[in-house]
């Protein structure tokens, strides 16, 4: 059969290549240097939610993992006062697959020395406008995101709140999400990605900022108001692009975050897993103030060819790999 | 059972003691959270459409469900015969199950057979049939324009709306989907 072609024209891959050179061209003109680091990690991402592929090197070797993305490796080099750093790399997630998603994809991801996610979601527009000829991008809180579309404020989401929304938008949530005491961070994501997400940056990118302090991820708390991270979202098309945050720097609150993280995935089932001290040493010896973000170049391509699926624009796809 | 990452159109799962086919699945990962597959299912059975949202890992039951090609043989008060054309087994069917399939069943006729958990629930005939009139009113010479339908009954007893310019004791090729004509078939 035909299998061994690739999935996508040659053509497709041309334009591909050209916007991977106008990523590299806009960098250096900026004065940020590219910087390779290692897809195999010696420690995992720690995060309740994403899962790493293992690679067994040796019978009597330790596991290693794929990176979910190169976020530590990168805060070691800033750590070490590398400047302001981008670098376009693999990612490997387990069990992302879909229309959007490949196990294996593309993600370029940037550092900003002494800027605060303000100033980077300034930068990542006017990325954004060179890449995909856009308009400026709309900046929205997360709060009104949800008010907007789904009519809650995620403050103030209940159990009952919670599933008339669902009832109201026809929308159909597994079982443990609508048993009283469902943890609501998991409720806000689950609304997010079906109901919200697909309404976001029809016309113009939009930027979800103030992300709750519970889903602050690598992000700084918010000083003024401990309700809120220093976290945001891209969208664009009803997609997600990226995520950004304000980075977080204190080494302790990092590694409480990650015991935290540890202590949800064990009572979710999931195997806790090892931290990685190198990072933690390496905030601990200073990180500068910065901001990054990781974008999801697969669907800058898709966007810039008008394409809806990650299979139009990937040589050999998961299936074909 | 079959884990969210096998999840796929034409997957064949039972949920609540039901079999559903899945004609369509979406990866849903927000942000940060947890990744979800909504899927919409149809009942085998019932017809209905519903949708199910699903945690990535979760994991369904495979329903017992298959379909086997078999002969129409006969039918005889109200009962539907019909035989695996592999092993020659004979399996029986009602009206009811067959539903409006009874239009369009001709002795010898290869229609595929829904298997449940060892019985038969369905069948799906081929999707264009050829029957002959055994009665309408008189075709009208020439009109081949007019876009008026007359009802004609076929051997089957069924009727189905022909153009005026259509006779009895022709042959007609059918649309079993929608029921309707398509052309006169060729003798």
């Amino acid at each position: 059969m035909s299998s061994w072609r690739p999935g996508c024209s040659i053509e497709v891959l041309r334009k591909r290549a050209e916007l991977l050179h106008q990523v590299r061209l806009f960098f250096r003109e900026r004065g940020v240097l590219e910087v390779e680091t290692p897809s195999i990690s010696r420690y995992p991402t720690i995060d309740l939610h994403l899962e790493s592929l293992t690679v067994e090197l040796g019978v009597n070797a330790q596991t290693r993992y794929l990176i979910s993305s190169p976020e530590y490796h990168m805060k070691r080099l800033l750590c070490a006062d590398s400047g302001s750093i981008f670098q376009v790399c693999k990612a490997f997630r387990q069990d992302e697959m879909g229309q959007r998603h490949n196990p294996e994809f593309t993600m370029l991801e940037w550092y900003r020395v002494d800027w605060d996610h303000w100033g980077l979601m300034a930068e990542t527009e006017a990325l954004l406008q060179e890449l995909l000829g856009c308009e400026k991008a709309d900046r929205l809180s997360y709060t009104d995101a949800f008010l907007n579309y789904s009519h809650q404020d995620p403050f103030r989401l209940t159990t009952s709140s919670f599933r008339k929304c669902c009832e109201d938008n026809a929308l159909s949530p597994p079982d443990y999400l609508i048993k009283a005491g469902g943890a609501k961070d998991e409720r806000l994501n689950f609304l997010m990605g079906v109901l919200i997400e697909p309404n976001l940056g029809l016309e113009r990118p939009v930027f979800i900022y103030d992300y709750p302090a519970s889903q602050a991820n690598l992000s700084r708390i918010n000083q003024k108001n401990k309700l809120l991270s220093e976290r945001f979202e891209l969208f664009f098309r009803g997609m997600e692009l990226g995520n950004g945050f304000h980075e977080l720097a204190d080494a302790d609150e990092q590694a409480s975050r990650f015991e935290k993280e540890n202590r949800l995935r064990a009572e979710g089932g999931k195997t806790p897993l090892p931290v990685d001290r190198d990072f933690l040493d390496g905030l601990a010896s200073g990180l500068p103030d910065c901001a990054g973000i990781a974008i999801g170049f697969d669907r800058i391509v898709m966007l810039a060819l008008d394409k809806t699926s990650i299979s139009e624009v990937t040589p050999f796809l998961w299936d074909r790999a | 059972m079959y884990d969210t990452s096998e999840f796929r159109k034409g997957l064949r799962v039972e949920i609540d003691g039901q079999p559903y086919l899945m004609v369509e699945n979406q990866f849903v990962k927000p942000g940060k959270g947890q990744a979800f597959n909504r899927v919409k299912l149809k009942g085998l059975l019932s017809g209905n459409v519903i949708d199910r949202t699903y945690k990535s890992g979760e994991k369904v039951e495979k329903a017992d469900i298959n379909e086997q090609s078999m002969q129409f043989l006969y039918e005889a008060d109200g009962t539907y015969h019909f035989m695996d054309n592999e092993t020659y087994e004979q399996v029986e069917m009602t009206k009811d199950q067959i539903a409006d399939n009874w239009k369009w069943l001709l002795e010898e006729m290869a229609v595929e057979v829904l298997i449940y958990k060892g019985q038969p629930v369905s069948i799906t005939v081929p999707n264009f049939t050829v029957l002959e009139i055994t009665f309408c009113e008189p075709g009208m010479k020439g009109d081949t324009a007019t876009s008026a339908n007359k009802p004609a009954t076929v051997s089957t007893g069924a009727i189905v709306y022909v153009p005026l310019f259509v006779n009895q004791n022709e042959k007609i090729k059918i649309d079993t989907r929608t029921g309707e004509y398509v052309e006169r078939a060729k003798s």
